[in-house]
């Protein structure tokens, strides 16, 4: 009785053979689970990485601005265009309620990205793949990112970051190859309306 | 101080001897808790309206302002001071025993109160518009972090209490070596209760001395680590306080007991010991701490505290079925459960709940927490949509459903509108499941948690959600409605119950009757003593392993990124 | 329920009193949560490593030239 305190051998009551065959079921399942997230990490190709650097926020928005003129290529909505080369150092800013630079990037290529904020916590929601990640100040997370296909992309903030939480978006473009860099150039130098 | 000695009432219904203190210590808390969850009941109303853009209800202010006291009352408040009453309730009644320090039980409730109050001061005025977690560097008024202080110390005296009084029924030998079923789900609750609170004293003290000025700066990544250490926990206090009130609406109802009670402690132990490690769910695609820490810490090591949640989603159906079967209802595999008291109020409140807290919550909920499908749910709607699962349509319909027994037996009061007490369930049950199952799927889609726009009407970029989120926002909206309908007509219920229901005269007066215990025979080893269980366990595997291979196979057509 | 014997001490599991223990529970339960969470990923945390010096200054070089 769940009331009261069990019968005297309750300890030593054999087990059921249906709850005996569900407990094994599930242990198994259960250590399945532990050993996939393991296998993941070297067969998949989606991880979280463990790359991160400590790094003041005023520092990390000296690198960000040092670094976003070299590849720039224009302007889109006020936000600075960059276009990295492949295999390069990308570095994304969070700040309260923008996301910096607009990103242009090749299919198939790898960039590592530095995520890092300069203010609160924000949340790198990249729509439609729905990739989320963290970005904190203090702290450089650094993700390298293959994209897949092509196609126009935004960035969510999905971190609460206080009353413009809701106005936080970014871009970032991926093209079939550096040739069409060129014709978003021309696009992104245009007098904005 | 003189020794008050305790004064008992015999309780004519089940024999067991009340302390007198110790129930309006109960009563005290039972009633706190309600006009806690009115106060989240009504916030949750106002999310719903302001989420689904088409009413779009409040402005962007109030909309997070309203989300902060919506979390802190439902998931702290209401919870809490409910899980405090039942914690009195089985340590004190349950073992026919005294309350062992009735004058800190009151203490302990003029601390919560008073933490309760300051803190949805604080929020309502708008001086801690930071949400539930605060995360640093976010800040709030420093008296919103003492409120939460105040509260929390309150619950921990309450939870001291309760270990005290395990103790005085002990040396008194009230119940011998072996605690009863339902008290040892709530030991474990109590336990995770302590790693919950003094994480949060860790917090939130230094977060209190930041807001103040008195210490310069505070990390953000170990707030939010320790943060979470009273975070998840909390819900961890939740689960196995819900599982203890399983337990023991199926002994209610039914006559249900354990089918083996080693195996179900078992399950309660591997829950104390390893459960609140998951934690670390919380940070899964954070910097600083490493895939090594994230992959361990997230599994419950090596998943054994969800093998506890699989031995009692087996054991709670089966004590069921057990008592069903020798009461003779052996035909078939299902006869039990068709013919199971489903016009019981407490008996349909937990079965829903066993099958929403199965079905909707733990599912996402393993398969969000692990390391890499993370990726695709953080933040996302998805996330409150688990949650909605486990202790919205677990925890809570299970705490409503029991109350229908426990106003009677406490309160020693007929319920009012038992018409309305056998609609309710189903109405916030359907409600909820509807509400979790449509948030799962925006979070499918993309869209955010905790954002006030997502048209983006107001953003340098724009980004459209697909076009199935419309029709996903008015389920949400038909299902939070529905469930908002249920929550107040319990609500209703226990108010008008409580405070005008008719005086308890006796057994006879019962609005739903205690089963009377069967005999589950002779020896069950080598024997099926839960056939229907056994098939129903089966299903949810396979739902099971259908959602994960979805949520991995969506993972495997993202980016690539490590 | 009689709280003693006097004729026998059956020998009562240790695993069983591991169980009906309640307060080593708790010290357990607080311990594991301790060292394998909290310390665990302090110490992960207050050990992440400060931004590389040589790509910082690359960033910067690069930066100047390309002006």
């Amino acid at each position: 009785m769940s009331l009261q305190p069990p019968a005297e051998g309750w300890y030593e009551t054999p087990v059921a053979r249906d709850e005996r065959s569900w407990v094994a079921v599930a242990t198994v399942v259960c250590l399945c689970l532990y050993v996939w997230m393991i296998g993941w990490h070297i067969y998949g190709r989606q991880n979280p990485s463990s790359i991160s650097y400590r790094i003041e926020p005023a520092e990390y928005m000296q690198l960000h601005t040092a670094w976003v003129p070299r590849y720039q290529i224009g302007e889109e909505n006020g936000v600075p265009v960059v276009a990295p080369p492949p295999n390069s150092d990308v570095f994304l800013l969070g700040q309260m309620w923008r996301w910096a630079p607009v990103l242009v990037l090749q299919k198939g290529q790898e960039y590592t990205f530095h995520l890092a904020s300069v203010d609160l916590l924000h949340g790198f929601s990249l729509q439609p793949v729905n990739m989320n990640f963290m970005v904190y100040p203090g702290y450089d997370y650094v993700l390298r990112f293959r994209p897949t296909e092509t196609g126009e992309f935004t960035v969510v903030c999905n971190e609460f970051c206080g009353i413009g939480h809701h106005m936080m978006t970014g871009k970032i473009y991926v093209v079939e190859s550096a040739a069409e860099i060129e014709h978003l150039r021309q696009r992104f130098q245009a007098p904005q309306q | 101080m003189m020794y008050q000695a305790p004064i008992f009432r015999l309780c004519e219904i089940t024999g067991l001897r009340v302390d007198r203190t110790g129930e309006r210590l109960i009563r005290a808390n039972a009633v706190a808790a309600v006009v806690a969850f009115l106060i989240a009941v009504v916030g949750a109303l106002l999310l719903v309206l302001t989420r689904w853009q088409t009413v779009h209800l409040l402005p962007a202010e109030w909309y997070y302002r309203i989300l902060t006291l919506h979390g802190v009352n439902a998931l702290i408040f209401w919870i809490v001071f409910f899980e405090i009453a039942g914690l009195y309730f089985g340590s004190t009644i349950v073992l026919n025993s005294p309350f062992c320090a009735p004058k800190t039980g009151w203490f302990a409730f003029g601390l919560t109160v008073a933490g309760f109050l300051l803190t949805n001061a604080m929020i309502l005025s708008g001086q801690a518009d930071v949400l539930m977690t605060s995360y640093v560097p976010l800040q709030a008024h420093p008296l919103y972090y003492l409120g939460i202080i105040l509260f929390a110390l309150g619950a921990l005296v309450g939870v001291f209490l309760f270990f005290g009084n395990l103790m005085v029924a002990r040396r008194a030998g009230t119940y011998g070596a072996t605690l009863p079923l339902f008290t040892y789900g709530l030991a474990a609750a109590a336990i995770i209760a302590v790693i919950t609170l003094v994480s949060g004293a860790i917090i939130y003290v230094p977060t209190l001395l930041w807001a103040m000025g008195v210490l310069p700066k505070l990390d953000a990544g170990l707030y939010k680590l320790v943060w979470w250490g009273l975070g998840h926990p909390a819900q961890q206090i939740n689960v196995s306080a819900m599982v203890a009130v399983w337990y023991l609406a199926a002994y209610l109802t039914v006559g249900g007991i354990s089918v083996n009670e080693r195996i179900s402690r078992i399950a309660f132990l591997l829950y104390i010991l390893f459960i609140c490690l998951a934690s670390a769910h919380h940070l899964l695609v954070d910097p600083a701490v490493s895939s090594v820490w994230k992959v361990w810490n997230t599994s419950y090591a090596m998943y054994l505290a969800v093998l506890a949640s699989m031995i009692h989603a087996f054991a709670v159906p089966a004590s069921i079925e057990a008592a069903q079967r020798a009461r003779g209802y052996t035909r078939g595999l299902f006869q039990w459960l068709a013919k199971a008291p489903w016009g019981n109020p407490t008996f349909s409140a937990t079965v829903l709940a066993i099958i929403g807290f199965g079905f909707i919550g733990g599912i996402t909920g393993v398969i969000y927490g692990m390391e890499q499908t993370n990726i695709i749910v953080h933040n996302t709607l998805g996330i409150p949509g688990h949650f909605k699962g486990t202790v919205v349509l677990g925890t809570t319909l299970t705490f409503m459903g029991i109350t229908y027994y426990l106003i009677p037996l406490v309160f020693r009061r007929r319920i009012v509108g038992m018409g309305l007490a056998r609609l309710q369930p189903w109405m916030f049950a359907i409600g909820i499941a509807l509400l979790a199952v449509s948030m799962i799927g925006l979070g499918v889609l993309g869209v955010p948690r905790r954002h006030w726009d997502i048209g983006f009407s107001m953003a340098p970029f724009r980004y459209e959600f697909p076009a199935v989120a419309d029709l996903l926002w008015v389920l949400f909206a038909l299902g939070g409605l529905l469930a908002v309908l249920g929550a107040l007509s319990w609500i209703g219920i226990v108010v008008a119950s409580v405070f005008f229901g008719p005086r308890l005269q006796g057994a006879e007066d019962m609005p739903l009757p205690i089963a009377t215990p069967v005999r589950t025979q002779h020896s069950t080893a080598g024997k099926f003593v839960a056939p229907g269980t056994f098939v129903l366990t089966l299903v949810f595997l396979v739902t099971f392993l259908v959602f994960f291979w979805l949520n991995w196979k969506w993972l495997a057509a993202t980016w690539e990124v490590r | 329920m009689a709280a003693t014997q006097e004729q026998e001490f059956p020998k009562v599991p240790l695993f069983r009193l591991l169980l009906d223990d309640v307060l080593l529970l708790l010290f357990l339960g607080v311990a594991i949560y301790a060292v394998s969470y909290l310390l665990w990923g302090v110490m992960e945390i207050a050990s992440v490593a400060p931004f590389p010096e040589e790509l910082k200054a690359q960033i910067v070089q690069q930066a100047g030239g390309g002006q």
